[in-house]
């Protein structure tokens, strides 16, 4: 019995004395708690006396300074930034949205869509003012125009351009991470971009919008039948999907639905067999495909048509439902809470009587006839 | 006086060695294991949900990550701390029990030929906790850069301005196999084909996943690249670097060859006895 107590005293003191150790390695003013200290995702946000520290999703260390302030030790001058940025590029829709729901949309001055893309009238104006310019697709960008835009800041997912912004003095900040962002990571990037513009406080606004809508989801949502959504598509040779750990799938599973690619795990629009895709269609009750009305998605007829093989899939029989994105679905990240409250209506439809669809369209079976005009 | 002297120094000696044996007693082990168990089994559901916030601790380091990432998520890291308290107390156990074993075997006095084997054991337990040693050092002290890229025909000159990387292009190896469909014609090797200036040596190197360079006391892992199949991949052509310096390889590596020393004297020792 003594020795009982002798042993699991020994282990109280050895765990006593361990966890000791790691405090006292965090002894002094550098460890304590910085309560200030942000993580979202792999994303992150650190102030630091002078500046502030930001992580981006490649892992790069860049530094925030005020305009004209000195450059922080240890930083390439690529990788300082001054802020509030006021002119920056962004290569995908979702930061555009952010900017706007910052309140800052004037600062963009360059985009990787053509004017005839873009369905947002802030773009468009910023087009036809001359203050936004096509840098070309984002796969190809040209240099030489982004370096005639004078922006602050390139933000991009593509860290190959990283060598070319840095060798003309542009810093460059990579908003994307090699897996997909969860939900939460989706709702609070506002926060890890806001620091980039002095706009915190529009920043956890916004944060907080989005919250209240995702909290009001899951009480109206509570306790329904739980329907089995998929999420992708079926393309030539390849077939894509939103995996398990993506926003959408999370936002599926709190909004009372069981996603059916739950257990694949990694970057968005991940690649997975067909038999996969078909195995787990025939069970599916609701679809979204990624294609846009614009790119083929006009009736469930019409997607057979495109892949006869996504024919077999549960959602294009007569008493599936299958959704397609519309155009400004991807270019409004600054209504995410109504993107939100839409997904789960369409899940739940019981729950949002007479909610009219706004980012997305439900298939019919057949499209339309179109009736020839008589002369 | 000098009695009562006596005495408190006999009495600390027994405290000394019953905390001694204590520290080595097997029910601890058991205990420790026991708790270790558990704990990896609470660190497992805490991945699965915020695996986000452990990835970036081989980049900024234990000391940084503790302050920052495991400060701000306590609810996900409390069994990251508990599992180094745990692991910690089991080397104490570790080192204790086996030491104890080897003085014993030593005032045995064994035959010299027949000693490396009767140590073979106790050697690999020495092994496994110079490896966590190493581990521990290396998250303490090693340096990571991260999201150097590079496109063909671009260079990277590595901190202090001594050695310089030049990336070529790919030779690459593909997938063939109809198995795996999906993945047909896919680059299963990249073959990241370098040049590497250090000093006034200028050599060829080939980097790949899992075969990285050292160069000038730096480690370059490959992390990403681009394209994954040939004439995909938008028309982008790159490789995505890290550059590590980390100067306690040398401890979980020396660890790595002293059990590999043990485990052979154990396993051809028998043989050898006979």
């Amino acid at each position: 019995m003594k020795r009982r107590r002798f042993i699991g005293a020994a282990a109280l003191a050895t765990t006593a004395l361990l966890l000791g150790t790691l405090a006292a390695c965090q002894s002094g003013d550098a460890a304590k708690p910085k309560q200030s200290f942000m993580n979202i995702g792999e994303f992150s946000v650190n102030p630091k006396d002078g500046y502030t520290e930001v992580r981006d999703g490649a892992g790069r260390k860049l530094a925030l300074i005020a305009r004209g302030a000195k450059a922080p030790d240890g930083f390439a001058p690529s990788n300082v930034v001054e802020v509030p940025v006021r002119r920056v590029v962004a290569y995908r829709a979702f930061e555009v949205g952010i900017l706007a729901a910052l309140g800052v949309p004037e600062t963009l001055v360059g985009v990787t869509d053509p004017r005839d893309k873009w369905l947002r009238d802030d773009v468009r104006r910023g087009f036809d003012e001359g203050r936004i310019a096509y840098v070309g697709q984002s796969s190809d960008v040209d240099f030489e125009r982004i370096k005639a835009q004078h922006p602050d800041l390139v933000m991009t997912w593509d860290p190959s351009i990283i060598p070319m912004l840095d060798s003309i003095g542009i810093p460059v900040v990579v908003t994307t991470t090699p897996v997909a962002t969860c939900l939460s990571t989706h709702m609070r990037f506002v926060e890890f971009i806001a620091p980039f513009f002095g706009r915190e406080a529009q920043g956890k606004a916004y944060f907080d919008k989005v919250a209240a809508a995702l909290k009001t989801i899951r009480e109206r949502t509570q306790g329904l039948p739980q329907p089995q959504v998929m999420w992708g598509d079926i393309y030539e040779k390849r077939v894509l999907v939103e995996p398990g750990n993506a926003w959408v799938a999370e936002l599926i599973g709190l909004a009372q639905s069981n996603y059916l690619f739950d257990d694949v795990y990694g970057t968005s629009c991940i690649e997975i067999s067909t038999e996969r895709f078909i195995h787990s269609g025939k069970e599916a009750e609701i679809y979204f495909t990624y294609r846009t009305p614009a790119r083929g998605a006009t009736s469930k007829a019409a997607l057979a048509r495109l892949n006869p093989l996504i024919a077999q899939i549960k959602p294009l029989g007569p008493e599936g439902r299958v959704y397609a994105p519309l155009a400004h679905y991807s270019q409004s990240s600054d209504r995410l809470d109504e993107i939100l409250v839409e997904i789960s209506a369409i899940l739940h439809p019981q729950a949002y009587p007479g909610h009219q669809l706004s980012f997305f369209t439900e298939l019919p079976n057949t499209d339309p006839v179109k009736i020839a005009k008589k002369d | 006086m000098a009695q009562s002297a006596a005495y408190r120094v006999a009495r600390m000696r027994t405290l000394a060695i019953r905390l001694w044996r204590a520290l080595g007693s097997i029910r601890l082990t058991v205990a420790v294991c026991f708790l270790l168990t558990v704990d990896l089994g609470l660190g497992y559901l805490s991945l699965r949900e915020s695996l986000e916030i452990f990835a970036p601790m081989s980049n900024v380091g234990l000391i940084e990550w503790v302050q920052t990432y495991g400060a701000a998520n306590p609810a996900h890291a409390t069994w990251f701390f508990a599992m180094l308290a745990l692991l910690a107390a089991l080397s104490v156990n570790t080192l204790v029990c086996t030491t104890e074993r080897v003085v014993r075997i030593l005032t045995t006095r064994p035959a010299w030929r027949e000693l490396p084997f009767r140590l073979a054991p106790h050697l690999m337990h020495y092994a496994v906790l110079i490896i966590l040693a190493g581990y521990l050092c290396s998250y303490l002290f090693a340096a990571s850069d991260t999201g150097h890229a590079l496109r063909p025909g671009e260079s990277l000159t590595l901190p202090g301005g001594r050695a310089e990387l030049h990336f070529h292009d790919f030779s690459p190896e593909l997938l063939h196999g109809k198995r795996i469909d999906a993945f047909d014609g896919y680059v299963i090797k990249p073959n990241a084909r370098m040049s590497v200036r250090s000093g006034v040596n200028d050599y060829p190197a080939t980097l790949n996943f899992n075969a990285p360079l050292h160069v000038d006391g730096y480690g370059i892992y490959l992390s990403d690249f681009q394209p994954r199949k040939p004439g995909r991949g938008m028309g982008r052509n790159y490789i995505s670097l890290i550059v590590r310096r980390d100067p306690s390889a040398i401890v979980y590596q020396l660890g790595m060859a002293v059990f590999i020393l043990g485990l052979g004297l154990y396993v051809f020792g028998r043989n050898f006895k006979r």
